[in-house]
Protein backbone atom coordinates (compact mmCIF):
# COMPACT_ATOMS: atom_id res chain seq x y z
CA UNK A 1 0.00 0.00 0.00
CA UNK A 2 1.24 3.51 -0.47
CA UNK A 3 1.97 5.91 1.76
CA UNK A 4 1.21 9.77 1.92
CA UNK A 5 2.64 12.74 3.32
CA UNK A 6 1.53 15.78 3.82
CA UNK A 7 1.77 18.19 7.05
CA UNK A 8 2.72 16.36 10.53
CA UNK A 9 -0.37 16.17 12.89
CA UNK A 10 -0.49 14.72 16.46
CA UNK A 11 -3.86 11.90 16.30
CA UNK A 12 -5.36 9.76 19.76
CA UNK A 13 -7.62 6.73 19.19
CA UNK A 14 -9.91 6.70 21.58
CA UNK A 15 -12.04 3.57 21.60
CA UNK A 16 -12.95 1.09 24.35
CA UNK A 17 -12.33 -1.80 22.10
CA UNK A 18 -8.74 -2.93 22.34
CA UNK A 19 -9.38 -5.10 19.09
CA UNK A 20 -10.18 -1.96 17.42
CA UNK A 21 -7.25 0.18 18.86
CA UNK A 22 -4.97 -2.09 17.51
CA UNK A 23 -6.55 -2.28 14.06
CA UNK A 24 -6.33 1.73 13.98
CA UNK A 25 -3.00 1.86 14.74
CA UNK A 26 -2.22 -0.39 11.47
CA UNK A 27 -3.76 2.15 9.34
CA UNK A 28 -2.90 4.75 11.34
CA UNK A 29 0.78 3.35 10.21
CA UNK A 30 -0.29 3.48 6.56
CA UNK A 31 -0.23 7.63 6.53
CA UNK A 32 3.13 8.51 7.80
CA UNK A 33 2.39 12.04 8.43
CA UNK A 34 -0.05 10.82 11.37
CA UNK A 35 2.47 10.81 14.94
CA UNK A 36 0.20 8.55 17.26
CA UNK A 37 0.26 10.67 20.32
CA UNK A 38 -1.91 7.45 22.51
CA UNK A 39 -4.59 6.04 22.59
CA UNK A 40 -7.74 5.96 25.15
CA UNK A 41 -10.13 3.43 26.44
CA UNK A 42 -12.49 6.50 27.54
CA UNK A 43 -13.65 9.82 26.77
CA UNK A 44 -13.06 10.89 29.84
CA UNK A 45 -8.89 9.58 30.08
CA UNK A 46 -9.11 11.42 26.51
CA UNK A 47 -10.26 14.46 27.65
CA UNK A 48 -7.79 14.58 29.85
CA UNK A 49 -4.82 14.18 27.42
CA UNK A 50 -6.53 16.65 25.15
CA UNK A 51 -6.72 19.27 27.56
CA UNK A 52 -2.95 19.01 28.23
CA UNK A 53 -1.53 17.64 25.25
CA UNK A 54 -1.30 18.81 21.56
CA UNK A 55 -3.80 16.81 19.61
CA UNK A 56 -4.68 17.31 16.20
CA UNK A 57 -7.06 14.34 15.30
CA UNK A 58 -8.66 12.40 16.95
CA UNK A 59 -9.61 8.69 15.88
CA UNK A 60 -13.05 8.64 17.89
CA UNK A 61 -15.10 5.79 19.14
CA UNK A 62 -19.28 6.37 19.26
CA UNK A 63 -20.65 4.36 21.99
CA UNK A 64 -18.68 3.80 24.89
CA UNK A 65 -19.18 3.51 28.48
CA UNK A 66 -19.42 6.44 30.86
CA UNK A 67 -18.95 9.69 28.50
CA UNK A 68 -19.94 8.95 24.67
CA UNK A 69 -17.74 9.97 21.62
CA UNK A 70 -20.49 12.63 20.63
CA UNK A 71 -20.08 13.92 24.23
CA UNK A 72 -16.58 14.36 24.46
CA UNK A 73 -17.17 16.43 20.97
CA UNK A 74 -19.44 18.53 22.80
CA UNK A 75 -17.72 19.15 26.25
CA UNK A 76 -14.14 20.30 24.32
CA UNK A 77 -16.41 22.83 22.00
CA UNK A 78 -14.25 25.44 20.22
CA UNK A 79 -11.08 23.89 21.09
CA UNK A 80 -11.66 20.05 20.00
CA UNK A 81 -9.18 18.71 18.18
CA UNK A 82 -10.32 17.52 14.19
CA UNK A 83 -12.52 14.78 14.51
CA UNK A 84 -12.95 11.29 13.15
CA UNK A 85 -15.89 8.81 14.27
CA UNK A 86 -15.09 5.54 14.19
CA UNK A 87 -18.21 3.42 14.85
CA UNK A 88 -19.84 0.05 14.54
CA UNK A 89 -23.06 1.92 14.04
CA UNK A 90 -23.84 3.81 10.69
CA UNK A 91 -27.39 5.09 12.88
CA UNK A 92 -25.00 8.26 14.07
CA UNK A 93 -23.86 9.46 10.95
CA UNK A 94 -26.66 12.52 10.58
CA UNK A 95 -25.92 13.49 14.21
CA UNK A 96 -22.15 13.07 13.46
CA UNK A 97 -21.41 14.83 10.73
CA UNK A 98 -23.85 17.76 12.29
CA UNK A 99 -21.09 18.31 14.61
CA UNK A 100 -18.94 19.20 11.87
CA UNK A 101 -16.54 16.07 11.81
CA UNK A 102 -14.05 15.36 9.18
CA UNK A 103 -15.78 11.83 8.95
CA UNK A 104 -17.52 9.00 9.98
CA UNK A 105 -16.50 5.31 9.49
CA UNK A 106 -17.81 2.22 10.26
CA UNK A 107 -15.99 -0.23 11.51
CA UNK A 108 -14.35 -2.48 10.35
CA UNK A 109 -12.57 0.24 8.34
CA UNK A 110 -10.85 -1.17 5.62
CA UNK A 111 -7.23 0.44 4.22
CA UNK A 112 -8.85 1.88 0.95
CA UNK A 113 -11.57 3.73 3.54
CA UNK A 114 -8.80 4.90 5.81
CA UNK A 115 -6.82 6.43 2.72
CA UNK A 116 -10.30 7.50 1.67
CA UNK A 117 -10.44 9.40 4.62
CA UNK A 118 -6.88 11.15 5.03
CA UNK A 119 -7.51 12.43 1.73
CA UNK A 120 -10.70 14.19 2.91
CA UNK A 121 -8.60 14.97 6.03
CA UNK A 122 -6.12 16.74 3.47
CA UNK A 123 -8.20 18.57 2.03
CA UNK A 124 -10.03 20.39 4.96
CA UNK A 125 -6.67 21.14 6.27
CA UNK A 126 -5.87 22.57 3.13
CA UNK A 127 -9.01 24.48 2.68
CA UNK A 128 -8.52 26.26 6.70
CA UNK A 129 -5.17 26.62 6.14
CA UNK A 130 -5.96 29.06 3.30
CA UNK A 131 -8.55 30.61 5.39
CA UNK A 132 -6.42 31.08 7.98
CA UNK A 133 -4.17 33.23 5.21
CA UNK A 134 -6.90 35.29 4.36
CA UNK A 135 -7.85 36.20 7.71
CA UNK A 136 -4.56 36.83 8.70
CA UNK A 137 -4.54 39.88 6.17
CA UNK A 138 -4.99 43.31 7.01
CA UNK A 139 -7.33 44.20 4.28
CA UNK A 140 -10.05 43.05 1.81
CA UNK A 141 -11.34 43.21 -1.54
CA UNK A 142 -14.59 44.29 -2.14
CA UNK A 143 -16.63 44.99 -5.58
CA UNK A 144 -17.19 48.57 -5.20
CA UNK A 145 -20.07 49.44 -8.80
CA UNK A 146 -16.95 48.41 -11.27
CA UNK A 147 -14.49 48.86 -9.49
CA UNK A 148 -12.41 45.90 -6.86
CA UNK A 149 -11.44 48.06 -4.02
CA UNK A 150 -8.95 47.25 -1.63
CA UNK A 151 -10.01 48.16 1.69
CA UNK A 152 -8.09 48.58 5.06
CA UNK A 153 -9.75 46.34 7.63
CA UNK A 154 -8.63 49.17 10.21
CA UNK A 155 -10.75 51.30 8.51
CA UNK A 156 -13.73 49.15 8.86
CA UNK A 157 -16.07 50.54 11.72
CA UNK A 158 -19.02 47.82 11.54
CA UNK A 159 -20.49 45.69 8.84
CA UNK A 160 -24.70 45.38 9.14
CA UNK A 161 -26.93 42.69 7.21
CA UNK A 162 -29.54 43.97 4.52
CA UNK A 163 -30.96 41.67 2.90
CA UNK A 164 -28.80 39.87 0.47
CA UNK A 165 -26.12 42.69 0.99
CA UNK A 166 -23.79 43.76 3.08
CA UNK A 167 -23.20 47.17 4.11
CA UNK A 168 -19.30 47.85 5.61
CA UNK A 169 -19.56 51.22 7.25
CA UNK A 170 -15.76 52.98 7.24
CA UNK A 171 -15.86 56.94 8.99
CA UNK A 172 -16.91 58.87 6.45
CA UNK A 173 -18.06 56.36 3.83
CA UNK A 174 -20.30 53.11 3.22
CA UNK A 175 -20.25 49.85 0.92
CA UNK A 176 -22.86 47.94 0.08
CA UNK A 177 -21.30 44.55 -1.33
CA UNK A 178 -23.56 41.61 -2.48
CA UNK A 179 -23.09 38.74 -0.04
CA UNK A 180 -23.96 37.64 3.60
CA UNK A 181 -22.77 38.38 6.91
CA UNK A 182 -21.77 35.26 7.19
CA UNK A 183 -19.49 35.01 4.21
CA UNK A 184 -17.98 38.15 5.26
CA UNK A 185 -17.62 36.89 8.71
CA UNK A 186 -15.41 34.21 7.69
CA UNK A 187 -12.75 36.47 5.79
CA UNK A 188 -12.42 38.48 8.72
CA UNK A 189 -9.88 38.35 11.68
CA UNK A 190 -11.33 36.55 14.70
CA UNK A 191 -8.58 38.79 16.79
CA UNK A 192 -10.58 42.09 15.38
CA UNK A 193 -14.45 41.71 14.52
CA UNK A 194 -16.63 40.47 16.64
CA UNK A 195 -20.35 40.07 15.79
CA UNK A 196 -22.49 41.69 18.09
CA UNK A 197 -26.02 40.49 16.82
CA UNK A 198 -27.87 39.02 14.14
CA UNK A 199 -26.95 41.43 11.49
CA UNK A 200 -23.78 43.09 12.77
CA UNK A 201 -20.06 42.94 13.30
CA UNK A 202 -18.02 45.43 15.02
CA UNK A 203 -14.20 46.15 14.93
CA UNK A 204 -13.29 46.11 18.48
CA UNK A 205 -11.07 48.57 18.56
CA UNK A 206 -13.29 51.24 17.02
CA UNK A 207 -15.99 50.82 20.33
CA UNK A 208 -16.02 54.67 21.79
CA UNK A 209 -18.57 53.57 24.46
CA UNK A 210 -21.58 50.70 25.34
CA UNK A 211 -24.14 51.87 27.04
CA UNK A 212 -26.87 49.30 27.61
CA UNK A 213 -27.29 47.33 24.94
CA UNK A 214 -25.88 49.93 22.26
CA UNK A 215 -22.50 50.54 21.19
CA UNK A 216 -21.23 53.78 19.77
CA UNK A 217 -18.71 53.37 16.82
CA UNK A 218 -17.73 56.91 15.87
CA UNK A 219 -21.09 58.49 16.25
CA UNK A 220 -23.00 55.57 15.11
CA UNK A 221 -25.20 53.30 16.65
CA UNK A 222 -25.10 49.81 16.65
CA UNK A 223 -27.38 47.10 18.98
CA UNK A 224 -26.03 44.40 21.07
CA UNK A 225 -28.09 41.56 21.62
CA UNK A 226 -28.08 39.30 24.41
CA UNK A 227 -26.80 35.98 22.82
CA UNK A 228 -23.88 37.96 22.16
CA UNK A 229 -23.44 40.22 25.30
CA UNK A 230 -21.02 37.98 26.92
CA UNK A 231 -19.06 37.41 24.47
CA UNK A 232 -18.22 40.60 23.87
CA UNK A 233 -18.08 41.62 27.61
CA UNK A 234 -15.40 38.68 27.42
CA UNK A 235 -13.86 40.64 24.38
CA UNK A 236 -13.71 44.21 25.41
CA UNK A 237 -11.59 42.94 29.13
CA UNK A 238 -13.63 45.73 30.93
CA UNK A 239 -11.99 46.87 34.09
CA UNK B 1 10.91 -5.34 10.18
CA UNK B 2 7.88 -7.42 10.35
CA UNK B 3 7.89 -11.45 9.54
CA UNK B 4 6.39 -11.05 6.41
CA UNK B 5 3.69 -14.24 5.41
CA UNK B 6 5.46 -17.14 3.55
CA UNK B 7 2.61 -19.49 4.23
CA UNK B 8 -0.94 -20.08 2.81
CA UNK B 9 -3.69 -19.46 5.36
CA UNK B 10 -5.23 -23.19 5.99
CA UNK B 11 -9.64 -22.69 5.03
CA UNK B 12 -11.08 -21.97 7.95
CA UNK B 13 -14.92 -22.64 8.27
CA UNK B 14 -15.90 -19.91 10.83
CA UNK B 15 -13.39 -17.11 10.44
CA UNK B 16 -12.75 -14.85 7.55
CA UNK B 17 -9.49 -13.58 7.59
CA UNK B 18 -10.22 -11.30 4.52
CA UNK B 19 -9.54 -8.00 6.62
CA UNK B 20 -7.15 -9.11 8.62
CA UNK B 21 -5.20 -10.27 5.47
CA UNK B 22 -6.02 -6.93 3.66
CA UNK B 23 -4.61 -4.99 7.16
CA UNK B 24 -1.40 -6.86 7.81
CA UNK B 25 -0.35 -6.54 4.28
CA UNK B 26 1.63 -9.76 5.50
CA UNK B 27 2.41 -8.79 8.67
CA UNK B 28 2.41 -12.25 10.51
CA UNK B 29 3.04 -10.38 14.14
CA UNK B 30 0.12 -8.16 13.80
CA UNK B 31 -2.06 -11.25 12.49
CA UNK B 32 -1.71 -12.89 15.73
CA UNK B 33 -1.48 -9.84 17.60
CA UNK B 34 -5.35 -8.98 16.57
CA UNK B 35 -6.30 -13.12 16.90
CA UNK B 36 -5.50 -13.55 20.01
CA UNK B 37 -7.16 -10.16 21.04
CA UNK B 38 -10.18 -11.72 19.62
CA UNK B 39 -9.74 -15.43 21.53
CA UNK B 40 -9.47 -13.23 25.17
CA UNK B 41 -11.95 -10.79 24.11
CA UNK B 42 -14.73 -13.17 22.68
CA UNK B 43 -15.14 -15.43 25.52
CA UNK B 44 -15.82 -12.29 27.77
CA UNK B 45 -18.14 -10.97 25.19
CA UNK B 46 -19.63 -14.43 25.38
CA UNK B 47 -20.29 -14.97 28.81
CA UNK B 48 -21.45 -11.38 29.56
CA UNK B 49 -24.22 -12.10 26.63
CA UNK B 50 -25.50 -15.43 28.38
CA UNK B 51 -25.25 -14.00 32.23
CA UNK B 52 -27.51 -10.65 30.45
CA UNK B 53 -30.14 -13.08 28.86
CA UNK B 54 -30.05 -15.73 31.67
CA UNK B 55 -31.00 -12.77 34.37
CA UNK B 56 -33.45 -11.07 31.47
CA UNK B 57 -31.49 -7.89 31.64
CA UNK B 58 -33.00 -7.56 27.89
CA UNK B 59 -31.37 -3.74 27.32
CA UNK B 60 -28.10 -4.89 28.53
CA UNK B 61 -28.08 -7.88 26.10
CA UNK B 62 -29.14 -5.28 23.38
CA UNK B 63 -25.58 -3.51 24.82
CA UNK B 64 -23.66 -6.70 25.58
CA UNK B 65 -24.50 -7.89 21.64
CA UNK B 66 -23.30 -4.66 20.16
CA UNK B 67 -20.50 -4.35 22.09
CA UNK B 68 -19.48 -7.98 20.38
CA UNK B 69 -19.21 -6.18 16.90
CA UNK B 70 -16.27 -5.21 16.72
CA UNK B 71 -14.67 -8.55 17.25
CA UNK B 72 -17.43 -10.15 15.54
CA UNK B 73 -16.74 -7.81 12.18
CA UNK B 74 -12.85 -8.23 12.29
CA UNK B 75 -13.06 -11.66 12.25
CA UNK B 76 -15.52 -11.97 9.47
CA UNK B 77 -18.48 -13.37 11.62
CA UNK B 78 -20.90 -10.65 11.05
CA UNK B 79 -23.15 -11.36 7.66
CA UNK B 80 -23.07 -15.29 9.51
CA UNK B 81 -24.59 -13.94 12.47
CA UNK B 82 -26.56 -10.89 11.04
CA UNK B 83 -29.80 -12.14 11.62
CA UNK B 84 -29.08 -12.55 15.40
CA UNK B 85 -27.51 -10.16 15.98
CA UNK B 86 -30.22 -8.00 14.17
CA UNK B 87 -32.83 -9.54 16.16
CA UNK B 88 -31.02 -9.07 20.11
CA UNK B 89 -30.48 -5.08 18.47
CA UNK B 90 -34.43 -4.82 18.06
CA UNK B 91 -35.61 -6.74 20.68
CA UNK B 92 -39.12 -7.65 19.71
CA UNK B 93 -38.85 -11.60 19.51
CA UNK B 94 -40.42 -13.83 21.35
CA UNK B 95 -38.43 -14.85 23.91
CA UNK B 96 -37.79 -18.33 22.66
CA UNK B 97 -36.63 -17.12 19.39
CA UNK B 98 -34.16 -14.70 21.05
CA UNK B 99 -32.68 -17.72 23.40
CA UNK B 100 -32.37 -19.45 19.98
CA UNK B 101 -30.51 -16.46 18.85
CA UNK B 102 -28.09 -16.07 21.94
CA UNK B 103 -27.26 -19.39 21.50
CA UNK B 104 -26.55 -19.43 17.72
CA UNK B 105 -24.02 -16.48 18.80
CA UNK B 106 -22.63 -18.81 21.26
CA UNK B 107 -22.05 -22.06 19.46
CA UNK B 108 -20.64 -19.44 16.01
CA UNK B 109 -18.63 -17.91 18.22
CA UNK B 110 -17.08 -20.42 20.01
CA UNK B 111 -16.58 -22.43 17.33
CA UNK B 112 -14.62 -19.41 15.47
CA UNK B 113 -12.70 -18.93 18.95
CA UNK B 114 -11.56 -22.53 17.93
CA UNK B 115 -10.48 -21.60 15.12
CA UNK B 116 -8.52 -18.71 15.94
CA UNK B 117 -6.69 -21.14 18.29
CA UNK B 118 -5.60 -23.36 15.96
CA UNK B 119 -4.91 -20.47 13.84
CA UNK B 120 -2.56 -18.46 16.10
CA UNK B 121 -0.57 -21.97 16.28
CA UNK B 122 -0.13 -22.01 12.75
CA UNK B 123 1.31 -17.91 13.46
CA UNK B 124 3.93 -18.90 15.80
Amino acid sequence: MNQVNYTLMNCLIVDDHRIARTTLKKLISLDNSLILAGECSTAEEAYNKIIHDPIDLLFLDIEMPGMTGMELVKSLGKSSPMIIFTTSDRDYAADAFDLNVIDFMIKPVSPVRFLQSMERLREFVKTRTSKTMIRDKDYIFIRDSNTIRRLALDQVLFLEAQGDYVKIYVRDHTYLIHSTLKSVVDKLPDSVFIRVHRSFIVNVSKIDTLEGSTLVLDKNFVPVSDAYRASLNKRMQIL
Amino acid sequence: MPRLKSYTAPDYEYIDLSYIEALSNGDLAFEKEIVEIFIDQILEDLNLLNTNFNEGNFNQLKQSAHYMLPSISILGLENRLKTELEALDALDAPYKILKKHVHTITTVCNKARKEAISLVHTLS
